[in-house]
């Protein structure tokens, strides 16, 4: 069981650094809007965990920010690893005990967290109880919409999802009275009891009305005795459980001194011999003793202020020694500020309109375009940051040269060419001869990428890499030439792999070159081409001079950026032959036709 | 969600099965079969599989009965409808070899009641009653030992108790005769949040409750299994005059209990609570089904409650927009039967929500009372109580 010193309120009001583990939009929304409110100058949330996106777009204020999302907590940045402190867990019920194991393993400085998902199998609750005390990290939940200290941190639904509704329950102003509750729509009721008497919140806490509440009533209590802004609880509970007992015995021991009123819910199920089963998973009486009056009366023999209806807790807030004091300021009202917003259209991190002058990636484009290189506008823009190296520039510069034409008989000139002769303009042509780069034609850099990667993440003997390909009878892209052979090679991949010289790793080039030993010994023409080596070196420079780590490279394939490079140099190449046959002035093409064969088929098999 | 209880012939299967014994008992479902013939030779034990408490003192078990007698029994009992029963050969024992054991799971751990004095009049011999928590085989032997049981009885029941996800388990008498153990009677809870992990040995198709479901009750059970969202509603007097279309497990209690502690608390018909941001069309379908407990019922007089607390993360306007196309599909009819419709909550789009619910139902006529959060959950339901007698 967790001890009352883990659940410590004043650990709450640091600097909290929130992972979220699914989306809920608006709830992961009214904790950026809490912090905003309360004058925070970056956002609590530093990342959600889920699947799809790589990042959600969210308001800090009336700007948009991009969080980042990643697929489990440990493929989280080191520096976030150590950094996050709080978690709030959305998954489902059934998902909870896996992907709290998984916050808690990889994360080293958690302090707490809570937990959203209703019905989480008891067995599975307890477990997650067990793994509290051995983490020393303490859990709020299951089924709880969270915890609000105010003016600090917002974990969960908790208080509302709208600005509005922030300022109106008081989110934003500290104050004396600690609120718990079994309840998370009582939660509320009581944070607004609380308000309408003139007090403030020194924190609230739904405990959630689970069988097996991760944080108890009685640990609750304890963290409010110990909390000096804390004068006063307010309580919300339920027939059902034994907890309330618990708590009748600490304001007897007085290990609790604190003015505490409370209303026990479910009275009404004096009124059945078979109750039904009322809302939450705990509230159900199994004996006399777990009656709502039972534990009233326990209570009330304990010192505690009880109410005989609900209502009543105002009557009792307002009772409370030492009065709320001074109204406190009201607060700025800025919630309404933040209603009206709109998402963007579109998101874009390379380049904008500052003042009228054009920026790319935060540096005046003029400024640029005096004292930058072409390669290094095109590799920086083309990677969403500036390139750090010389070697990588050198490198870009070099294949923009050696990509810009590969003769007028290659398959994307040829249809610019055709596309010329038929009379269309420059554009048309220079897109015919474009859309013909693909998978057998200029774009298999990229896919040279994606296999250079998974050989050496996965650390596969090149040998091994080599027999894997061949048994799902696929092409290793990257080897291979139609021309050259291992004993007439291509000059201009020697020319490529010496980019590659300087570096003390070298683990793309070198595992390239590892499976072109193996596959050239099979057959003479397959070496490493342009394309391999290309995406061999490109892997390389950015691993080893640019810090790029694998999980961003794999990235990189994904957005297919090894076949940028390509696209862009032989743009130039395929201008130059629209130019060059509207110089030459050649008339609309017709093949001869004895240049196309008649295909036999056989039409009765079809 | 909860513990549902799981009938006593799944149970004694399941038990039978841990501890190396076939059942012999069978259940008749009287909605879908004729029961099997009996054994003319033999003497059977016939009871009600439905959940209820205190079976033997209602005459819902009856022992040493011939086949023609069972026969009988369950259709008396079918007339009075009920529809689950479990047959059983009948077993003769000493009325003093009755003990009680159950293991219920708790917050410490697997915990033991057992007691030498079982039977009906286990409550009278409180005092006679051991608790021991389970958690090594010291403990489990100490229990065998006091009941008789014999040795190495009870570890593969506490393995099945955790394998299948079992909250609850009460053996009330159990009998130990010559080494023999004879399991009379069984109850057993399930968490049927943990419904699909059990490993398929229960499922939502064994739950029983004490009576047989209103087809309303019925349709929102159906309706809570294929949602993200919860909704729960049992009928708790047909013909009665205060209706509930709540939301959220504590505010709903909290008017119930509002609804009881001013006198009313018989009038009270239904019991029921949305929550988790459910779909317009969950709670179009949800608020169906309370508008249709309510327009059969015979009182004279009736208003509907709707709303509840604050919400924190549950769309106001949205789940508004559902119940307000119910109340317009029955409009005519609730006019006729002259019922006022209370409203009271807050939460995010509650301005939208309450805005149109307060034009629906003046345009409807069914306006009692709409109001935000400014107005206590108490004095809400002080409104609608307003014009009806107490029972």
């Amino acid at each position: 069981m967790p001890s009352a010193q883990l659940f410590d309120i004043a650990r709450l009001r640091g600097e909290p650094k929130i992972v979220v583990v699914g989306s809920y939009g608006s709830i992961i929304q009214s904790m950026l809007d809490f912090d905003h409110l309360a004058g925070r100058r970056s956002p609590s949330v530093v990342a959600i965990i889920g699947t799809g996106r790589k990042s959600e777009r969210y308001f800090f204020g009336r700007t948009e920010i991009m969080i980042p999302v990643v697929p489990s907590p440990a493929a989280l940045p080191p520096g976030a690893l150590r950094q996050v402190n709080f978690f709030l867990n959305l998954s489902s019920g059934r998902r909870v005990l896996d992907s709290t194991r998984q916050l808690l393993a990889a994360l080293p400085n958690l302090v707490g967290g809570v937990v959203f998902a209703e019905g989480v199998p008891e067995r599975q609750a307890l477990q997650l109880q067990r793994l509290t005390a051995r983490k020393g990290v303490w859990m709020v939940g299951a089924a709880s919409v969270g915890l609000v200290v105010p003016g600090s941190i917002k974990l969960g639904a908790i208080g509302g999802t709208q600005p509005r509704q922030l300022e109106e329950a008081r989110l934003l102003e500290a104050g004396s009275v600690a609120v718990i509750s079994s309840s998370g729509g009582m939660v509320n009721e009581l944070i607004r009891l609380v308000a309408g008497s003139g007090r403030r919140l020194s924190w609230a806490l739904a405990l959630g009305g689970e069988r097996f509440p991760l944080t108890a009533p009685r640990e609750a209590f304890l963290a409010a005795q110990a909390d000096p802004p804390t004068k006063a609880i307010a309580y919300f509970g339920e027939l059902g459980g034994r907890d309330e007992y618990e708590l009748a015995e600490l304001l007897q021991q007085g290990a609790v001194t604190k003015p505490v009123v409370c209303y026990i819910a479910g009275t009404v199920a004096e009124l059945f011999t078979t109750p039904p089963q009322f809302g939450h998973a705990k509230a159900m009486a199994a004996r006399e003793d777990e009656s709502a009056r039972a534990k009233r009366a326990a209570l009330a023999a304990a010192g505690a202020q009880v109410a005989e209806t609900f209502n009543d807790i105002a009557v009792l807030l307002q009772r409370l020694p030492d009065g709320p004091g001074p109204a406190p300021p009201p607060g700025d009202n800025r919630a309404h500020l933040l209603e009206s917003r709109r998402p963007a259209l579109f998101a874009s991190s390379i380049s904008r309109d500052a003042g009228g002058a054009v920026q790319l990636l935060g540096q005046d484009l003029l400024g640029l375009a005096e004292q930058r290189s072409f390669a290094w506008i095109v590799a920086s823009l083309l990677l969403g940051k500036p390139v750090r190296s010389a070697e990588l520039e050198r490198f870009v510069e070099f294949v923009l040269r050696l990509l810009v034409d590969h003769g007028p008989y290659v398959s994307g000139a040829v249809n610019t060419m055709v596309t010329a002769r038929a009379g269309r303009d420059l554009v048309s042509s220079l897109a015919a001869g474009l859309l013909t780069i693909g998978p057998r034609f200029g774009g298999a850099i990229n896919a040279a990428a994606a296999a250079w990667l998974e050989g050496v993440v996965a650390a596969k003997s090149p040998a091994h890499f080599v027999e894997e390909q061949a048994a799902r009878r696929l092409y290793i892209a990257g080897i291979g030439h139609r021309k050259y052979r291992v004993d007439a090679p291509d000059p201009r991949v020697e020319r490529l792999l010496r980019f590659a010289d300087g570096l003390p790793q070298q683990r793309f080039t070198g595992f390239a070159i590892a499976v072109e030993q193996i596959t050239a010994q099979k057959k003479g023409n397959l070496i490493l081409n342009v394309d391999g080596a290309i995406a061999a070196v490109l892997l390389d420079l950015l691993s080893e001079r640019e810090s790029y780590s694998d999980e961003q490279l794999r990235s990189l394939v994904e957005q297919e950026f090894f076949n940028a490079l390509f696209v862009l140099s032989r743009a130039v190449g395929l201008t130059a032959h629209y130019l060059d046959q509207r110089r030459l002035d050649e008339g609309l093409f017709r093949l001869p036709e004895d240049q196309v064969t008649r295909a036999d088929v056989d039409l009765s098999e079809q | 969600m909860a513990r549902k209880k799981i009938s006593e012939f799944r149970a004694k299967t399941l038990l039978s099965a841990a501890v190396g014994q076939t059942y012999r008992g069978f259940e008749v479902d009287a909605a879908q079969e004729r029961p099997a013939a009996l054994d003319r030779q033999r003497s059977y034990a016939v009871k009600v599989d439905q959940g209820v408490k205190g079976r033997q003192k209602q005459g819902l078990v009856a022992l040493g009965r011939t086949p023609d007698q069972v026969y009988g029994d369950i259709s008396r009992w079918h007339d009075q409808g009920f529809r689950y029963f479990l047959v059983e050969p009948f077993i003769a024992y000493p009325p003093d070899a009755e003990c009680y054991l159950s293991i219920e799971r708790t917050r410490e751990g697997s915990l033991l009641r057992y007691s030498q004095r079982g039977g009906v009049e286990v409550e009278r011999h409180r005092s006679a009653v051991q608790r021991r928590l389970a958690a090594g085989a010291a403990d489990l032997a100490a229990a065998e030992s006091t009941l008789g049981l014999p040795s190495g009885w009870l570890e593969p029941v506490l393995k099945t108790f955790d394998r299948c996800y079992i909250s609850m388990l009460e053996i009330n008498p159990l009998v130990v005769a010559d080494g023999q153990v004879e399991v009379l009677d069984l109850a057993v809870e399930v968490d049927d949040a943990a419904g699909l992990m059990a490993g398929g040995v229960w499922s939502p198709a064994d739950f029983r409750y004490p009576r047989t479901d209103a087809p309303e009750e019925f349709e929102v059970r159906q309706l809570a299994a294929g949602s993200r969202a919860s909704f729960s509603l049992e009928v708790l007097n047909r013909d009665g005059a205060v209706f509930l279309l709540l939301s959220g497990g504590g505010g709903s209690l909290v008017v119930a209990d509002e609804v009881y502690s001013r006198g009313f608390g018989r009038k009270l018909a239904n019991y029921g609570e949305y929550s988790g941001n459910p779909t317009e069309p969950e709670t179009y379908r949800y608020a169906k089904q309370v508008l249709s407990l309510l327009l059969r019922s015979a009182a004279p007089q009736k208003v509907l409650i709707i709303g509840g607390g604050v919400a924190n993360f549950t769309d106001v306007s949205v789940t508004f927009r559902g119940i307000i196309q119910a109340l317009e599909d029955e409009a005519g009819r609730l006019r006729q039967q002259r019922v006022k419709v209370f409203v009271r909550r807050g939460g995010p789009g509650a301005a939208t929500g309450l805005r149109q619910m307060r034009d629906a139902l003046a345009r409807q006529d069914l306006l009692g009372l709409v109001a935000g959060p400014e107005l206590s959950l108490g004095e809400v339901v002080s409104e609608a109580l307003g014009g009806l007698k107490r029972a």
